[in-house]
């Protein structure tokens, strides 16, 4: 697949401080990336502002569709949207106001920009916002008139910041929605605080710590390669070693444990369950759990043994 | 770009209307009442024999148009900057940030054309002069010298300041700066010799000074306007460069 974005050796300080430590990496076209930062400090802003373009890089390079994000800037400003965390619209002007404003400076055909931005007022139910005065909206709705003002200039790349922070649910309903019907036609970067919103919705997750890219991979794949999808908990009357030791050579079977009367054991899929149960015939059970992993799991688990947190 | 500029200064003011407007009527007849009224019975013998409201008539009607000014250029380059609105997103446009400003510069002085032509009509009945329509065409190009670089004044400190308390007492100086010490009211033979000499050679002095010259005696100091164009130019090419500095820091 062809690289939207490519990272080489790109570094990032502030007062001294790095921020972003030699990233080297790419994201491929129209794929759906979702960042998530362990902590204040991991430097997840700063990496969305330096692919938006707001931030030059210390050193290293960004290649935005192949261009030098540098020398090539003004042209790779017409592929990227970028939604910051902040709303940054012009308190005194009607939110339509505010886009046509910004987006009169982009080089892009006026009649396709009045048509996306019909298309986008009514997908994010917006009719009644756009002729009112910023500094008359909610948090909410300013989010949602950002990405209006985004999204109407048809950008190859758009970079969100926690794109539904203070909206509704209702309102968060519909721009996840709108968000999903863009997946695979576009290239997306965002960063949310919903691990349940990252799970579902993405084709990469980065998970940040200290400037560092600390996990990159689907949700898929990490756990298959951490913990496993599934975690069995077999509690019985009376657990021996020997049963244990069978247990433990057991196919596919992940980091069995021995706790007293209990079996606690990982797995990528259900029928590992299924080949231990052969072993214990004649064994009594007297509860069994199954729990499937999920991101914040995932996450938990890395994070302690790591000893982050 | 100019005219996307133009269309955004007539959305703000279409947005507040009647506070623009209200502005512009009220402030020429305030600052008739605490500054012009008290001046003519303050200045018993006007310099070379100048009538008092003809010699007080373009510094007043500049004080009027810079006051018009401060919050258009504060709005636009310290209130959005530091509040992190609109510049953000516009640096992220595919404009250049010099031109930008370049061309802000210029939605200004149009802006404050309209308003200098309105201010002359309000004093005109207000003051009553007594000019010819020659004597208005000429203070015209001097008025929009004297705004041009009481412009770039305004940008560089929107831009250089980051605290509002700062801003705001600075903003305060130079409007004191332009009433008391640029010689739009009080000449510079007033003042002590030295600090009158200093201020007679600054540019804002400069162009005031020339205004009178070709207002009252018809001799335009060529020189002098050039050099305040020079100056003018330069200082709007510096503030491009600190522009472009503080919307990528």
């Amino acid at each position: 697949m062809e690289a939207s974005i490519t990272f080489k050796k790109v570094g990032q300080l502030i007062d001294g401080r790095t921020v972003l430590a030699g990233l080297s990496f790419g994201i491929e076209r129209n794929s759906t990336v979702a960042i998530i930062g362990d902590n204040d400090d991991s430097g997840l802003t700063e990496f969305l502002r330096i692919i938006a373009g707001l931030s030059d890089p210390n050193y290293g390079s960004l290649y935005i569709h192949g261009l030098d994000s540098i020398k090539r800037r003004l042209e790779i400003r017409n592929l990227i949207g970028y939604v910051p965390f902040e709303n940054d619209m012009d308190p005194w002007l009607t939110a339509e106001q505010n886009i046509n404003f910004i987006n009169s400076f982009y080089s892009i055909n006026n009649k396709k920009l009045i048509e996306k931005y019909k298309y986008y007022i009514d997908a994010l139910e917006l009719k009644e916002k756009v002729n009112i005065k910023v500094n008359k909206l909610s948090p909410g709705a300013l989010r949602k008139l950002t990405l209006l003002r985004e999204l109407s200039r048809d950008p190859k790349i758009l970079v969100l910041d926690h794109p539904t922070a203070f909206m509704n649910a209702k309102d968060r309903s519909l721009t996840w929605n709108l968000l999903r019907s863009l997946h695979n036609k576009l290239t997306m970067i965002y960063s949310s605080s919903s691990l349940n919103i990252i799970e579902n919705f993405h084709d990469r997750i980065l998970v940040f710590h200290n400037g560092k890219i600390d996990l990159d991979n689907n949700l898929d794949n990490m756990l298959k390669n951490w913990m496993g999808h599934y975690q069995f908990t077999i509690q019985f009357e009376k657990f021996l070693t020997p049963l244990f030791n069978k247990i433990e050579r057991v196919q596919d079977i992940i980091s069995p444990i021995k706790k007293e009367q209990t079996l606690i054991f990982n797995a990528n899929n259900r029928s590992v369950l299924l080949r231990v149960m052969t072993l214990l015939v004649g064994v009594t059970i007297t509860d069994i759990n199954i729990k499937r992993f999920h991101l914040r799991d995932l996450l938990a688990a890395r994070y302690i043994r790591e000893g982050i947190v | 770009m100019i005219s996307t500029l133009l269309i955004r200064r007539y959305w703000i003011i279409k947005n507040r209307f009647f506070t623009t407007l209200g502005l512009l009527l009220i402030l020429p007849v305030f600052l008739n009442i605490v500054i012009n009224l008290p001046f003519k019975r303050l200045v018993v013998n006007p310099l070379w024999n100048i009538p008092h409201e003809q010699w007080i008539y373009p510094g007043l009607t500049i004080i009027v148009v810079v006051m018009m000014m401060i919050p258009s250029v504060s709005r636009d380059l310290f209130d959005l900057r530091i509040h992190k609105k609109l510049l953000p997103a516009l640096a992220l446009t595919s404009i250049s940030k010099s031109v930008y400003l370049y061309n802000f510069l210029i939605t200004i002085l149009i802006e404050t054309i309209v308003y200098t032509i309105l201010v002359m009509i309000v004093y005109s009945i207000l003051i009553a002069p007594g000019f010819v329509v020659l004597d208005y065409l000429i203070m015209f190009p001097f008025i929009l010298l004297f705004i041009a670089l009481g412009a770039n004044i305004l940008i560089t400190l929107s831009l250089i300041v980051d605290k509002t308390t700062l801003y705001n007492l600075l903003m305060l100086t130079f409007f004191l700066f332009i009433v008391f010490a640029s010689g739009t009211v009080i000449e510079f033979e007033y003042f002590p010799e030295v600090i009158g000499n200093i201020l007679r050679y600054l540019p804002t002095g400069q162009i005031m000074q020339s205004l009178r010259m070709a207002l009252f005696s018809g001799v335009i100091n060529w020189l002098i306007l050039l050099g305040a164009l020079v100056t003018i130019i330069l200082w709007t090419f510096l503030n491009c460069i600190l522009f472009k500095k503080r919307l990528t820091k």
